[in-house]
Formats: structure tokens, C-alpha cells, sequence
């Protein structure tokens, strides 16, 4: 039985007092279930102090200290691990520059969408110097690998603008849902509410200010349109100001819940928000509120428009504050192309089927090991 | 049959002399959404087992000596036997001054359905000498921490506690580790032990008594209680979810 | 000078000695654009690279050209420059040059993402666009994605509008059904440039050819490089397959027809590509497609519902080809999704985000609405 090991930097907090359970993890452990399902021996690895946890049943979850990332990069965390899986038959590091400086002779890694597209990332790496540096290793960790895994084609245009050689590396294999689980139902009540939901992090580059924003128009301007924020914040802070804000406001609601319980929730939705500004890939979240059949509004970044077609399947935005309210109040006027448009979104979800996605992974694995 | 479909909900409960605090309104709550209330009366003095007893839902079971106070580990070792009896699907630990906000009713029965998790942990919120506000400042800070309340029951499963006096947990060991999977709700409980001032004094010099030194709790949290200058938030209820 | 004129500044419209229209992709958006200005009450007025000094009319368009072309692309923009008051670039100017703030800069795509081109210059070119036009429109969300990575405190000044279809012109001659059994026809839209793939198809579609004794190929070629077609047709001549090869160029007006005698369209860029034409009329007269991850053919084709999208690799359009040529129900599907995707493309859509732009850019150009 062949053996891969796969580096990730958190799949659990290190600490462990907040418990998030965000895209990556469940792409972490859908990947693992789908490679137990193929026959491999699977262990993972990330940072911690040398405790140990599972990812799924059986599936050990190891530890290397690391407390530093010189530029955004993990370089000792990379040899800890190349060091600590001699025995791998691959190795498979879950963030792409995680490969940063060495991999194992057969080796994939995965881009789950650019993350340094917003103007904030300046400030993180502050000279030129830094920043053709930080270049330079991303330039090693893509080239490293036999293959790098890409969740969008935004990714791939990018590196592929940036330095054209490394075409080849990359696989585009989009993101998942499971159509089985997400799929079209009956709403608990009637239709004497539009709800629109904010399916997401609660985090600034999700677009949840201009979301914010656009609830307060919206609800002001309509009293049967409810807006329902959904999903976890980056903070303790940030959470309680969610919940004094929708508590205080009619028809503005905010909660989370566990992405098991999420198919029935999205049922009673009328509208999404995906409002992202950067950092995007091809979202979970916009697949599954697809999946549902729900028209999307989307911000036209990074792999959402390999999901939606402006027009067709959701409308594409620039995620400003105006813009979003335009396009929501576009769709709560227009009923029937909210049906339409939410009908192709179920019709194009089915492209994106957990099933192919697994196909999909399984042929490159099988490249890679074959070579 | 349970009141949430599938599952069944016990909820379990160590009471002594609550009857005129908050126990109708815990018990008003807990008659709606649970299938089974196992209460342990620690020899109360007061009509505590009376006003247990107007609830269908509760299972009502009396110590005749005390034995919270003497040795608290044994208490909820006895507390937890009687609730394995019951055969639940999940068991939720609260006290007798802690109410769930309302949105618990509508979303108990989808929280038990989740497969991902064996364990749900809930912020607690100290209502400070009022029904209005709560306390956020230092380690009261509610949004901060979170407490496991609600488990999943796995019969044949060994459960533990810890050999302590004081402050040894309302849930087994086993739902302690990090090992256990668990989910963070966005339903708060709102405690009331602190909201009334008279209580306080009392509650201090019990804990003071039982743990001179601070061993239990960080000393300067007990200290705390009596602090002149303590920031509040006022409470806003959540909005119920109808589906 | 009218005081509602608008100036297209573009590489060529006519030909660089006046003398008849040049045929391609940017100077079919320039003609539709110009008709959308003339309706929305600007005067429209075209400068471009000449081999000497000319002036002529077209279609009720003055269009004049620069003879310091000849010398330097950036002379003859100068002097534009300075022959004009407001103006609109057409494309992206490759050569160093300030452009009037108070414009529009339409972007057709990432065009150096092949070994052929320094990134880091190219970007330089970009970067001097977004900095100093008011709005860059791009045709595709690619290049909006390689401009956030990049530069993404400048990446706010682009607009996305995708090319547009003619959905009366291209559209199915009948109802979409099964076609099983009876020849297949492969065709290959493009112009004969290493960017758009000719060497890829044809590599490919030989072997198909070879395997499938019912499947054609129609290369539907531009004649802009004669020489070009020398090469590819002595090529074809040489295979054994050669009569199951077509070869033609066509008129625009010819290319409803073209698409309608094809089964499967095959774009497969390697490189430069934006929200190919060829692609979306493709989709819209309801082909099966084949299209390469490139550019902004991904913002076209969703893989395995309205297309495949495959990397431009010789195997994987064989297999893609295979599948498609084994089963006529997914042809069927993804041809019926081509061009119910394609609706979102019309023309009239396209003129509606662009009516908005230019509203915003050129307020004082536009009459006033009643």
C-alpha cells in the first residue's frame, strides 16, 4: 500500500479554543477520505508542539514546532517534514508555498486561489526586496513539485503571466459539492420573505463590510427582505459586534452553523452574496449555494468566475458597496430571473460534481506516482 | 418519543435551595425543548423538590445529606448514573440559573442531528446585579471562552471525573480532550448567578472557604467579584430562527 | 472640431495605407463600437498608424492616419495626441507613451503568457494603462485577475465587459437533437498565428482523421500571411488524409454557414487569448466546443456543461475529441448549454455595460437623456 504524507500549517488551531471549520478543512478532509477510499496510507502533518490528533477516523495528524515564517514561507517546517516522512511514497503539501525549498522526488502541491491580491499584502512584505524575494521562493515552491493542483484558472494565468515556463505544472481541478446533499427543496415557510444570505467568513476581502452595508439599504427600503449572515468571524470581537448589530436591527440576522446542517438552511434562502474582493478561489460556499439552486451575486474575483457566468448563473460584480446593492436590489425586483438564473446555477453545480472532482484527483495522482 | 425527532434530550441538573432564585424560569425553559429533566436535590431546605415536581419532564431524585459541598466529584458521579439510566441520545449539563436563549427550541433538534461532532460548546454570559447586563470585563469576558453543555451519550463508553472538591466539571473527563470533536453554537446562555447582589457575599466567602489558596480557579478571578469598577454590556437577545 | 467628438486611437482600422479595412477581432469591437457611439450622440473620429499622412471616410467615419508611424509608434501617438481633445485607446498602447487621464483603455487580454515575452516588461505596459487612464475595460476576467496579483492597488480602475455573440446571425439552423451515426465535422475558426493552436489541431485532428474514417476537419483560416497557408496546405497534402481535410477562408457574412456544417469547434489557444470571438460564436450557433485553459476562454466555458476546457496538450485534445466523437448525448448536452450560455453574450448586452462606461468617462459627451 503505497503511502502519502501530506504537510499542511493548520488544519487545527494550535491553541484550539476557537474551532473554525473553513473551506481548507473540508477540502482537507474530503481529500483524505477520498485517498483512504483509493487504497493509500495517509498521514498528515502540521504545525503544533508535538501533540497529535486525527484527521478522520484512522488518520493520524502529526506535529513539527515551527514558530517563525520568514517571508510568508515555512522553509523549516518543509525540511522537519521531508526529514519525518522518509518512508512517503508522496508527498503532497496542502498549500503551495509550503513545497518552499524542497519536496520529496514525487511530490504534488495545492493552490487553493492567489492570496495576495489585495493592496494590504504590501504592508506585510514592505520592499522591493522583500517582495522579489517572497517572489523568488513562489517561484521554487511551483516549480518544485511534479504537479501543482489549481482550484482556479485564475491561478495558473497568473503564474503562467509571471513566469510562462512553469505552464505544465499545473492541473485545474475546481473545487466540489456534493449535488447529492446540496440540492434543491421546500422552504419551511412560505414566500412572504425574501431572505438573502451571506454564506461566508465573516472576514473584510469576503466583502462582509459592503455586505453589512447593503443590509442596512435593503432592509430600510423593503420591510419583507431579510438578510442572514451566516457563518463564523476571524475574531471574538468581531463576532459579538455581528450579533449586538443583528440583534439591534430588524430583519438582520447573524449565526453559523455546522456545514453538515448548511444544505437545509441555504433551502430557505432567496438570494446569495458572495461578495469576495480578493483571496477567492473557486468557494465552497459559492458551489454549494449553487447546488441549492440559488441565484448568486458574486464579486469577479480570483476562480468565482470559473463558476458564474455573469447573466446566466449569477451575476459578476465589482464588489463595491453601490454596485452590491444595486445587483440586490436588481434581483429582489425581478422574481422570475431569480428562477432562471438560479435554475442554470443548480445545472452548472452538476459540473462541478464531488464525483468528478474525485476522478480528476485520482488521474494525477496516478500520473505522479507513475513516473 | 422525543420532542426533536430522532433524538432524545436529557437534560441533568445538581440543585440545593433554588426555589426562590431562577429555577421556574430554568425549568419553564427546559419543559419545552428537552425530553427529560434528571434533577439531583442535594437535601435542599428549602421547597426546591416541590417546585421540581410541577414539571412533567422531570425525573427528581434527593440526597438526604448534602454532598455537593463535601465532596462535589461525588455528586456528579451520582448525578451522571442516574442520567445513563435515562438512555439519551445527548445529555445537556446546566444549572439551575442558566437559560438558553429562546432560539434554542427551533434549532436543538438540528444541532443533535449533526453527525460531525460529539460535543457543543456554548458562551455563557454573567448577568452582573441585573436581569439587563452582563459583565465582559477580564476573565468574565463572555465572548472569549466557550463551555461544553452539550454531549452525545455513547452507551458502553467509560466516563470519569476528577478526584477534586471543588470545580471539577459538569461533563465527564472523555469530553475534555482535544481528542473529541466539537462545535462552537452561536446560542448563548445567559447565568444568572451573579445578577442578584445579594448572592454575592455569599457566593465569595463559599468559594474563598472551599479554596483559600486559588488551586480551583485563578484567584484573582474569584477576587474579582468584589471589584467596585466592573464593565457591563447590555444584553440583546437574539432573534429566533423559524426554520 | 465638434464639440462632442470622441477620438478612437487604434494600431490600424484600414489598412496603413488607407486603402481597405483590415479584418480581425479588435477591428470587428471597433466597428460595433462605433456604431454605439454614433447612437449615443457622440461623434466618432479614428486615428491611426499610416505609411504616410491620409484622411478618408468609411461608413460615415472619418479616419485618419500617421505617417510618423513609420518611424515611431510613439511619434505618430503624439501627434494624435495632439491632433485630439478626448479619447478612447482601443487597445492597450505597447510602446512607452502618456495617456490623456479622462480615457478609456480597452484590454483584449493577457497576450504575454507564452516564453515568447518578457513578463516583466509587459507588465510595465499595463501598469503605465492603469495608472494613468481613468478606466481600463478588460474583455475577460483573466487579465482582471493577473492585474489584482500584481498590482492590486491599481486593479479597482478595471471594468470587466466580455465580448458579445450575434445571436440572430449565429444560432442553430434547427432544433438541437442526437446526431448518431453520419460524418462528424471538426472545425478549427482561426487565424493562422502559433498563438491560436494551428499546429496543435492539426497535429491532433490528424489522428483523429486516421482512426475515424467519418469525422472531417474544416480549418476556416485567415489569408493575412499567404505564406502561411503554403506551409499548412503542403502539410495537409502530404497526409494520407488529406481529402478529408477542408481548407477555406471566409467573409464574415459566410460564417453562420461555417458554424452551422460543424459539429465540434476546437479553440485551442496556447497563448494571448481573451473572450475569443470565434468562441462565442461558436457557442452561439450551438457547436460542440473544445477550448484550452487559457485567458479568458475560462470565463466562457464552465468544463463538462457548455465545453470541455482541456490544457493545450496534443493528448489531451485527442481524448477529449475521442470522447466527444463516442458519445453524441454529451455532445448534444454541451452544444444546447453553448448556446444558452452564449444568450448572456448578446450584442445588446455588451452595449449596455458599454453605454454605462462611457457615460461615466465621457459625461459631457453623451446627450442629455429626456
Amino acid at each position: 500500500m503505497a503511502k502519502i504524507s501530506i504537510l499542511t500549517t493548520n488544519h487545527y488551531s494550535p491553541e484550539g479554543n476557537r474551532i473554525i471549520y473553513g473551506g481548507a478543512e473540508r477540502y482537507g478532509v474530503e481529500f483524505t477520505k477520498m485517498l483512504v477510499e483509493m487504497g493509500f496510507d495517509v498521514e498528515w502533518w502540521q504545525i503544533g508542539t508535538g501533540w497529535e490528533s486525527e484527521i478522520i477516523p484512522g488518520v493520524k495528524l502529526r506535529t513539527i514546532p515551527e514558530s517563525e515564517a520568514p517571508l510568508k514561507t515555512l522553509p523549516r517546517l518543509n525540511q522537519a517534514f521531508y526529514e519525518k516522512t522518509v518512508d512517503a511514497d508522496l508527498a503532497v503539501y496542502f498549500v503551495t508555498f509550503l513545497a518552499y525549498p524542497q519536496v520529496k522526488e514525487k511530490s504534488i502541491s495545492i493552490s487553493h486561489g492567489i492570496f495576495w491580491d489585495y493592496p494590504g499584502f504590501d504592508t506585510d512584505l514592505q520592499t522591493d526586496t522583500e517582495r522579489r524575494e517572497w517572489l523568488r521562493r513562489l517561484y521554487i515552491a511551483l516549480n518544485g513539485p511534479q504537479k501543482v493542483v489549481s482550484v482556479d484558472t485564475a491561478t495558473i494565468q497568473w503564474a503562467v503571466s509571471t513566469w510562462p515556463g512553469l505552464f505544465n505544472k499545473f492541473e485545474y481541478i475546481p473545487n466540489f459539492v456534493d449535488t447529492e446533499k446540496f440540492k434543491p427543496g421546500d422552504k419551511v415557510l412560505g414566500n412572504n420573505k425574501v431572505r438573502v444570505a451571506f454564506p461566508r467568513r465573516m472576514t473584510s476581502v469576503r466583502g462582509i463590510n459592503e455586505a453589512a452595508y447593503a443590509a442596512e439599504v435593503l432592509t430600510k427600503k423593503y420591510k419583507n427582505v431579510e438578510f442572514h449572515f451566516i457563518g463564523r468571524a476571524h475574531s471574538d470581537e468581531l463576532e459579538k459586534q455581528l450579533t449586538q448589530w443583528a440583534n439591534r436591527s430588524q430583519n438582520i440576522y447573524y449565526y453559523w452553523k455546522s456545514p453538515e446542517d448548511m444544505p437545509r438552511v441555504l433551502v430557505n434562502m432567496d438570494i446569495v452574496l458572495i461578495p469576495s474582493k480578493s483571496t477567492e478561489g473557486t468557494a465552497l460556499s459559492c458551489l454549494e449555494a449553487m447546488a441549492v439552486g440559488l441565484p448568486i451575486i458574486a464579486g469577479y474575483v480570483g476562480g468565482l468566475s470559473d463558476l458564474i457566468i455573469n447573466g446566466y448563473n449569477g451575476l459578476l460584480i465589482k464588489p463595491t458597496p453601490k454596485n452590491l446593492v444595486n445587483a440586490i436590489d436588481y434581483l429582489l425586483k425581478n422574481p422570475d430571473l431569480r428562477q432562471k438564473i438560479g435554475r442554470n446555477a443548480r445545472e452548472t453545480a452538476l459540473a462541478f460534481d464531488i464525483t468528478i472532482w474525485k476522478k480528476r484527483w485520482a488521474e494525477v495522482i496516478s500520473e505522479v506516482l507513475g513516473k | 418519543m422525543s420532542t426533536n425527532g430522532k433524538h432524545k434530550l436529557t437534560a441533568m441538573m445538581l440543585v440545593r435551595n433554588e426555589a426562590e432564585r431562577y429555577l421556574n424560569t430554568c425549568l419553564s425553559h427546559l419543559n419545552v425543548y428537552t425530553d427529560e429533566i434528571i434533577i439531583l436535590d442535594d437535601a435542599s431546605t428549602d421547597n426546591t423538590s416541590e417546585v421540581c415536581l410541577t414539571y412533567p419532564k422531570v425525573k427528581l431524585y434527593r440526597n438526604e445529606e448534602p454532598m455537593f459541598i463535601a465532596n462535589e466529584s461525588l455528586a456528579r458521579k451520582k448525578l451522571w448514573q442516574l442520567v445513563e439510566k435515562s438512555n439519551p441520545d445527548w445529555i445537556l449539563a446546566i444549572d439551575a440559573d442558566e437559560v438558553f436563549e429562546d432560539q434554542i427550541e427551533s434549532q436543538i433538534g438540528y444541532i443533535m442531528a449533526g453527525d460531525d461532532y460529539d460535543a457543543v460548546e456554548f458562551r455563557i454570559f454573567d448577568f452582573w446585579k441585573s436581569m439587563t447586563h452582563y459583565r465582559v470585563d477580564g476573565l468574565w469576558n463572555p465572548w472569549n471562552r466557550f463551555s461544553t453543555l452539550l454531549i452525545r451519550y455513547q452507551p458502553g463508553k467509560v466516563y470519569s471525573w476528577p478526584d477534586l472538591p471543588l470545580h471539577c466539571g459538569r461533563i465527564p473527563m472523555e469530553y475534555r480532550s482535544h481528542r473529541i470533536k466539537r462545535f462552537q453554537s452561536n446560542i448563548r446562555v445567559k447565568h444568572f448567578g451573579w445578577a442578584d447582589e445579594k448572592d454575592h457575599i455569599k457566593k465569595y466567602a463559599f468559594y474563598k472557604q472551599k479554596d483559600p489558596e486559588g488551586r480551583l480557579q485563578a484567584k484573582n478571578h474569584l477576587e474579582s467579584v468584589l471589584d467596585k469598577e466592573v464593565k457591563l454590556e447590555e444584553w440583546t437577545e437574539s432573534k429566533s430562527l423559524s426554520f | 472640431m465638434s464639440h462632442n467628438r470622441l477620438s478612437i486611437i487604434m494600431p490600424n482600422l484600414l489598412t496603413w495605407d488607407g486603402k481597405k479595412p483590415v479584418t480581425g477581432g479588435l477591428e470587428r469591437y471597433v466597428w460595433n463600437l462605433l456604431a454605439l457611439l454614433k447612437e449615443m450622440g457622440i461623434s466618432p473620429d479614428v486615428h491611426q498608424n499610416g505609411s504616410f499622412d491620409w484622411e478618408r471616410e468609411v461608413n460615415g467615419i472619418n479616419i485618419r492616419g500617421y505617417g510618423m508611424a513609420r518611424i515611431a509608434i510613439e511619434a505618430a501617438i503624439q501627434e494624435i495626441h495632439g491632433n485630439t481633445d478626448r479619447v478612447f485607446y482601443a487597445s492597450i498602447i505597447y510602446h512607452p507613451t502618456l495617456y490623456k487621464p479622462d480615457s478609456v483603455v480597452i484590454s483584449h487580454g493577457v497576450w504575454w503568457d507564452s516564453s515568447n515575452y518578457d513578463p516583466v516588461a509587459n507588465l510595465a505596459i499595463c501598469r503605465q494603462a492603469l495608472e494613468q487612464a481613468k478606466t481600463v475595460v478588460s474583455c475577460d476576467y483573466n487579465f482582471l485577475n493577473v492585474m489584482r496579483a500584481t498590482l492590486p492597488t491599481l486593479s479597482h480602475k478595471i471594468e470587466v465587459i466580455p465580448n458579445f455573440a450575434d445571436l440572430e446571425l449565429f444560432k442553430p439552423r434547427q432544433a438541437l437533437k442526437v446526431k448518431d451515426g453520419g460524418d462528424i465535422t471538426i472545425l478549427f475558426p482561426r487565424r493562422l498565428d502559433i498563438c491560436r493552436g494551428i499546429d496543435l489541431f492539426l497535429n491532433a485532428g490528424i489522428r483523429i482523421v486516421k482512426k475515424h474514417p467519418g469525422v472531417k476537419l474544416h480549418l476556416a483560416v485567415d489569408t493575412n500571411h499567404p505564406e502561411f497557408n503554403r506551409v499548412v496546405n503542403e502539410y495537409i497534402n502530404s497526409t494520407q488524409e488529406k481529402n478529408r481535410i477542408i481548407t477555406g477562408s471566409y467573409s464574415f457574412e459566410d460564417m453562420p454557414e461555417v458554424y452551422a456544417t460543424a459539429d465540434i469547434v476546437v479553440i485551442p489557444s496556447i497563448f494571448s487569448e481573451g473572450t475569443s470571438f470565434s468562441c462565442l460564436e461558436a457557442m452561439a450557433s450551438g457547436c460542440t466546443l473544445v477550448v484550452t485553459n487559457v485567458g479568458g476562454l475560462t470565463n466562457l466555458i464552465i468544463d463538462g456543461y457548455n465545453g470541455l476546457i482541456i490544457k493545450p496538450d496534443e493528448n489531451e485534445l485527442v481524448h477529449a475529441l475521442e470522447t466527444l466523437i463516442a458519445n453524441p448525448r454529451l455532445r448534444l448536452n454541451l452544444s444546447r448549454n453553448a448556446r444558452s450560455v452564449a444568450e448572456s453574450f448578446s450584442l445588446n448586452l455588451w452595449k449596455e455595460r458599454w453605454r454605462k462606461i462611457i457615460r461615466e468617462v465621457y459625461p459631457d459627451l453623451v446627450s442629455p437623456v429626456f
